[in-house]
């Protein structure tokens, strides 16, 4: 197991590398950014301070040097928005990002586990149907839709919540929500389908030779069985929402790490794009792990290797 | 680390609490300003910059002098006077009794010391843009009074103090601030997730503001700020989409912009009838009140009417269909390019409902039988288009642009804009450069009159753009405040001026 | 004698789709007392399940509706009974066990928590259950049943997770145990075991059985009474030995007839030619892919040193368990998979040096049937593309516009029509399949055919029709077969020569004649002795130990 991890770890520790070398070279060759944060009649000297203060009036393997040697120190440079540290803002964007993702990926969960299971119970019932359309309702709403419309409904004229903000828990209540809506929906197909499979196999037809109940076979057998592929979309919903939240972030004024690089791009703010890229690469990567871990935890076929 | 502790921390413990919605409480005369994007910074030698100024200036930093937002006069702030010494030199008396807000006195030294930190490369200071070109030295001649030599000489000074903001002589020197030490009526406080926090300044050296502290939020979602506002969690939100101005909460206010399309002066738009074809074709007053606000105004130059130069004889184009397809129809029967297709060039990020403008524009357009593309660009591609150095093999093309001069004077535009050497400038005319060049050295009614000039040469004779609106912005203002937007409002808005009901 | 346990009147289930009715039992009866063990008998689609799923309340309304009958236990009609009442007899009264534990047995939790579930079920707790279980664990022979709790299903073998299985059937004693081909996944000598065991546990509790099965040999082996169903309906009920020696329905006979080893041993001729010649033939597989941790314990050898010789004209046949290396050695031999070390010589040349040119023409010379037909054939292509298709890999062999007289002439030669060259597989029957993959190894007019468990998915008559057939075409065209399977008596009709082999070693080989006759090896000994033979008093003969 141990030697599966080091392997494991080394080689994600080269696709990144691999891929922070990749983003350096693509992001510059959009050109120098001065435009975009000069005035736009700015003068000459001004253009000139900026591009020296960072760095852009070095040649493009000078550049590159620099970089590798803050590469060493997690140093990527200073934003060019903010002048902060790039690593800094991307970190301080992070646990947001995060908690959304896990907010939003664990309520998706729950409901998608237990809906399916029931659907998958007596397939084709009127529950079955209903939860299906609406499942698939959820996975096709655009977000932004059903943002605007969940403030405009719950905020402003039920004024159930606020409209937006960090502070408070009720703050995270649309936000997550919202967010929740589209992995819900496929999720519960997913489980769904997964459940019905399960619900067909042999040990099943066991366990009501044995006399189990039906709540016992579904929740108890069926259940632990259709979690994988449940499992595996549910981490890939999750490793969407850690890139790119970006317009629940935006609408709801969450400072995460979506809005952050959607922003850096536009702005080619490379060293936030970096930090921001490598991060987030990182925060997958452990996604992906621990989602092998959570498999061999639920199927002990899988934990020989 | 900690601060994940302590949003989940505070998630958990809060899902405890109930759910109020956060009303602002009127004891406290505290406001909460829905702004619709969060700042790289808000440096006080940036105030300039539309997004840091809206915070800064005037508020926590104050600037020299400030212009009047009707008609562009020059009135002091922490200058309370100048003079014209001549040579290029000024003498400005400052303002007694002021200290920043970590106790340092404000005097001259203090004037000084924000001059070169502005000026300074260690830094890139985005007000220098103001001072473009233009070098300046300063020599303390007592604790309350400054000269400043400007090379070349300005005759527009007072003007450019008020791009002048006095930082703290703490201030850093080598990096930009994230919290801005100046002398206005609010302090800096926190700038956090939540947003950017200012208390009222106790010992503040003008009269005291009627808000105890205010808090600038970040929402960029239009629909959002407007429905914080109406819900009480906002008193103000900035800069709201028209479709969401229906109350009569919402203002609307010249703000400042003036609207255009750039032609590219390249086959066919290199001939002059087929430039008029261009406004003649497009009606003007059918966008008014519809995809525009109502108050919205035509725009014949390109600057607005409160600026000194602005020609008050020029008239919009008249809406002419058939004059433009006769124009066109001439220009074809001399071998001109007519149906060439043309790019329109929008720029995404300008103003609410753009794209359907440029739209109905190129609609208008083909009815005569001019042949447009419309192509929506961000603003990295856009700006290639738009400076010099322009490509060798640029094609006729129309683009959107969008200017600001709030400055009170053309000079801020014209030069830039439509003399040869001018960045964005797209034609070389010796007579035009004369106007401008003579302008810029004149004063009083002449100037006025050179820039006139200078401007009607371009508007009717020249016809290099279609100049479309001036445009109006709105912002939402809570019943429980009272706060009436002017021309500035949209980067300057003085906490200062809201009362409470 | 003793007590009827269960009896089942005028039974009839069918099963409703957007295709129609189907009838899956009309009118069946049955009844089992205690301490008796009642066979059904049936092959492919008889129905034979479909009584006992319905007895358990196993059987999905839809599609499936019971139509008529009762099943009577202890005075009161299962099929009438509430949900939470047949839950109450099911595992505790009446338990079931079923064909491949491996996909019976849920994979995710561990055998003791299964075994105990049983018992919690039915109101036992925890602490009683846990005990309980290492008893009944101990009680099936399952070795180191304490430590083996925390196990899991894919971490035991076959026949000891069908161990398990039984150990969760009679957990709770119960009056009645349904056994669903118990034994067909099985390995042969695993299978004799596994029914000693069920017998032995019969004696002890004195419970009723009723026995599922197709296979004659099992039936004779322990049955006391047997049902033949054919196509929904019992066509013959009576004690075994009555009716196995003295059959009255002409199905039951065919039956019987079908059940191979009955003919005298093929004669070896004299001395052919040598085909194909395996030499110390070696395949070894690494089982950890950590370089760190390589020594013996990970290292497995699938071929051991096997050697081997097929003369022209005559039919090799290997037999062996799981694990034995027969399916390794038809890779092998069919360039699927190299040897670690070792070499199989074609006519002279080594056929792992062969390339191009030579490689095809081995290839051609050397046809594969495989044991799924349904895998082995692409349900997308029609029979003609299929039996054509070696044309089309190896161009020049036949034109293309004789293709079509030469796919029909082998669907007749294999005992199709020639109107089934348009037809698509799903629309035949198992050995109907199988007869076109026979077709289609017959199109290149190879020298060798390798069948690999070629008829061991099919039902027992069919099984004998697919070898007759084969043993025809090999008479008619001269061909060399190499014939692996399981199963002992299969290769006895046969095969000329065959090997026996066991953990990738050759354990013995012989003509069949001496194989069968005189086995030498032990492991030969138990072998034979493990394949339940169809004549009931023939088990007094071979014993049961």
């Amino acid at each position: 197991m141990a030697y599966y991890l080091t392997k494991r770890t080394i080689w994600s520790a080269v696709s990144l590398f691999g891929l922070v070398v990749f983003v350096f070279f693509m992001a510059r060759l959009t050109g120098s950014p001065v435009d975009l944060y000069l005035p736009i009649d700015a003068p000459e000297s001004l253009r000139a301070d900026f591009e020296r203060i960072h760095g852009f009036d070095l040649p493009l393997w000078q550049q590159f040097v620099g970089f590798l040697g803050g590469l060493l120190t997690f140093d990527f440079g200073e934003s060019l928005r903010q002048g902060l540290p790039a690593l800094d803002l991307v970190l301080q964007a992070m646990p947001t990002t995060l908690l959304l993702a896990l907010y939003s990926i664990g309520t998706a969960l729950v409901v998608a586990i237990v809906t399916g299971a029931l659907a998958a119970w007596k397939p084709n019932s009127i529950f079955d149907r209903i939860a299906t359309v609406l499942s698939l309702l959820g996975a096709s709403l655009p977000n932004f839709w059903v943002a605007i419309v969940g403030v405009l409904i719950f905020s402003v004229t039920l004024r159930w919540v606020p409209t937006s903000g960090t502070g408070s828990a009720a703050q995270w209540v649309l936000p997550v929500l919202v967010l929740a809506i589209r992995p819900a929906g496929l999720l519960v197909q997913v489980a769904r389908s997964s459940m019905i499979s399960a619900l067909s196999s042999a040990y099943v037809k066991t366990a009501q030779a044995k006399g189990a109940a039906p709540a016992r076979i579904i929740f108890i057998h069926a259940l632990r069985n259709a979690m994988l592929p449940v499992i595996t979309v549910a981490g890939d919903q999750a490793a969407g929402i850690i890139n790119g939240a970006v317009i629940v972030e935006t609408i709801f004024g969450f400072p995460g790490v979506g809005k952050l690089l959607i922003d850096s791009i536009m702005f080619r703010d490379f060293a936030v794009v970096q930090a921001g890229v490598m991060v987030t690469a990182v925060a997958i990567f452990v996604l992906n792990f621990s989602i092998d871990i959570v498999y061999a935890v639920l199927d002990p076929r899988t934990r020989g290797q | 680390m900690t601060r994940f502790m302590n949003t989940t921390a505070m998630a958990v413990a809060a899902a405890v609490m109930s759910f109020a919605a956060p009303a602002m409480a009127q004891e406290d005369k505290s406001l909460t300003i829905a702004l619709p994007s969060e700042p790289a910074d808000i440096d006080g030698c940036n105030t300039t910059v539309t997004g840091i100024g809206v915070i800064v200036k005037e508020n926590i930093v104050e600037t020299l002098t400030t212009l009047d937002p009707n008609d562009s006069t020059v009135r002091p702030r922490l200058a309370t006077g100048w003079e014209d010494l001549g040579d290029g030199t000024w003498r400005i008396s400052l303002r007694e009794g002021v200290t920043f807000h970590d106790g340092a006195p404000f005097n001259a030294e203090a004037v000084a010391f924000a001059i070169d930190r502005l000026t300074s490369d260690a830094i890139a200071c985005r007000d220098r843009t103001k001072i473009a070109s233009v070098e300046l030295t300063t020599t303390i001649v007592d604790d309350h009074t400054i000269d400043i030599h400007a090379e070349p000489a300005q005759i527009l000074m007072p003007t450019l103090l008020s791009f002048i903001g006095a930082v703290s002589p703490n201030t850093p020197v080598d990096q930009v601030s994230r919290a801005p030490v100046g002398t206005g009526p609010f302090k800096f406080d926190s700038w956090d997730a939540e947003g950017i926090a200012v208390t009222r300044n106790a010992d503040y050296w003008g009269e005291q503001p009627a808000a105890t502290d205010a808090l600038y939020i970040f929402r960029p979602e239009s629909a959002l700020r407007a429905a914080m506002v109406e819900l009480g969690e906002a008193d103000i939100a900035h800069d709201i989409a028209p479709q969401d101005a229906t109350s009569d909460m919402d203002y609307p206010f010249l703000n400042g912009e003036t609207t255009r399309l750039r032609m590219v002066l390249q086959p066919p738009l290199d001939d002059l009838r087929v430039r008029k074809a261009f406004n003649m074709a497009f009606d003007r007053e059918a966008l008014i009140g519809t995809i525009l606000s109502d108050k919205a105004q035509l725009a014949t130059q390109f600057v607005l009417p409160k600026i000194n130069g602005h020609n008050p004889s020029l008239e919009p184009w008249a809406y002419d269909p058939e004059q433009a397809k006769a124009l066109i129809a001439e220009a074809k029967a001399d071998g001109v390019p007519v149906d060439k297709e043309l790019r329109l060039i929008g720029r995404i990020g300008f103003f609410p409902n753009q794209e359907e403008m440029l739209q109905v524009m190129q609609q208008m357009w083909s009815q005569v039988g001019l042949n447009v593309k419309l192509e929506m660009m961000e603003s990295a591609e856009w700006l290639k288009l738009v400076n010099k150095p322009f490509p060798e093999d640029r094609e006729a093309m129309l683009i959107q642009e969008q200017h600001d001069n709030n400055n009170g004077d053309a000079s801020f535009t014209m030069r830039f804009r439509f003399h040869s050497d001018g960045r964005q400038s797209e034609f070389s005319i010796p007579e035009v450069d004369k106007l401008i060049e003579e302008a810029e050295m004149a004063t009083g009614d002449e100037r006025t009159k050179l820039w006139q000039e200078a401007n009607r040469i371009i508007s009717d004779e020249i016809v290099p753009s279609v100049y479309m609106y001036h445009m109006v912005s709105y912002m939402r203002v809570s019943p429980e405040i009272n706060y009436e937007p002017n021309s500035l409002s949209l980067i300057q808005l003085e906490l200062a001026d809201v009362t409470f009901n | 004698m003793s007590e009827t346990l269960l009896e089942v009147s005028n039974l009839s289930v069918e099963f409703r789709s957007s295709r129609g009715i189907t009838k899956a039992v009309q009118n069946v009866s049955w009844s089992v007392a205690r301490g008796e063990t009642l066979a059904i008998l049936g092959e492919s689609g008889s129905g034979k399940s479909v009584s006992a799923n319905a007895v358990m309340g196993l059987i999905d309304s839809p599609p499936g509706h019971i139509t008529s009958g009762t099943a009577m236990y202890r005075g009161r009609d299962l099929l009438k009974l509430s949900r939470s009442q047949r839950r109450d007899i099911n595992g505790k009264s009446i338990s079931m066990i079923f064909q491949d534990p491996l996909a019976h047995l849920n994979p995710v939790y561990p055998i003791g928590w299964q075994i105990e579930e049983v018992l919690r079920i039915h109101g036992a707790s925890a602490s009683e259950a846990r005990s309980r279980a290492i008893e009944l664990l101990e009680h099936v022979k399952l070795p180191n049943a304490r430590e083996r709790l925390r196990d899991y299903p894919h971490q035991f073998s076959g026949g000891q997770r069908q161990r398990i299985m039984i150990a969760m059937a009679v957990a709770l004693r119960p009056d009645l145990l349904i056994a669903d081909e118990p034994t067909t996944a099985l390995d042969v000598t695993v299978q004799a075991r596994i029914l000693e065991l069920m017998k032995d546990l019969q004696r002890e509790s004195g419970m009723g059985m009723v026995l599922i099965t197709h296979d004659l040999g099992v039936v004779a082996q322990i049955a006391d009474r047997v049902v033949v169903m054919k196509d929904g309906k019992i066509v013959e009920t009576g004690p075994v030995t009555e009716v196995f020696k003295d059959p009255s329905h002409p199905y039951t006979r065919q039956l019987l007839d079908a059940v191979p080893g009955q003919e005298p041993f093929r004669h070896v001729e004299q001395k052919r030619e040598v085909l194909v010649e395996g030499k110390k033939l070696v395949k070894e597989y690494i089982l950890s892919s950590n370089p760190f941790k390589r020594n013996a314990a990970t290292v497995t050898r699938a071929l051991d040193e096997v050697s081997f010789k097929l003369h022209a004209g005559e039919t090799l046949g290997i037999v062996g368990e799981s694990g034995s290396g027969k399916t390794t050695l038809a890779r092998t031999l069919l360039r699927l998979t190299e040897p670690t070390s070792g070499e199989i010589a074609y006519k002279g040349g080594n056929v792992f040096s062969l390339k191009g040119g030579d490689l095809r023409d081995f290839r051609r010379k050397l046809q594969v049937v495989f044991q799924d037909p349904t895998a082995s054939l692409n349900p997308r292509m029609s029979i003609f593309e299929i039996v054509s298709e070696p044309w089309a890999i190896h161009p020049g062999v036949l034109p293309r516009e004789k293709w079509r007289a030469e796919v029909e002439d082998l669907l007749v030669q294999v005992g199709l029509r020639a109107e089934h060259a348009d037809r698509y597989p799903h629309q035949f029957s198992g050995g109907q399949r199988q007869r076109i993959a026979i077709a289609r190894a017959l199109a290149l007019r190879p020298e060798i055919i390798l069948c690999d468990e070629a008829v061991s998915a099919l039902d027992v008559s069919v099984q004998a029709q697919v070898i007759a057939l084969l043993k025809d075409l090999q008479k008619k065209h001269g061909l060399a077969f190499i014939f692996i399977a399981h199963d002992l008596p299969l290769v006895r009709d046969f095969a000329d020569r065959v090997m026996v082999m066991c953990k990738g070693k050759l354990v013995e080989e012989g003509t069949t004649e001496e194989i069968f006759s005189n086995p030498q090896d032990p492991y030969t000994v138990e072998l034979i002795a493990a394949s339940p033979h169809h004549d009931p008093d023939a088990h007094a003969r071979y014993g049961t130990a």
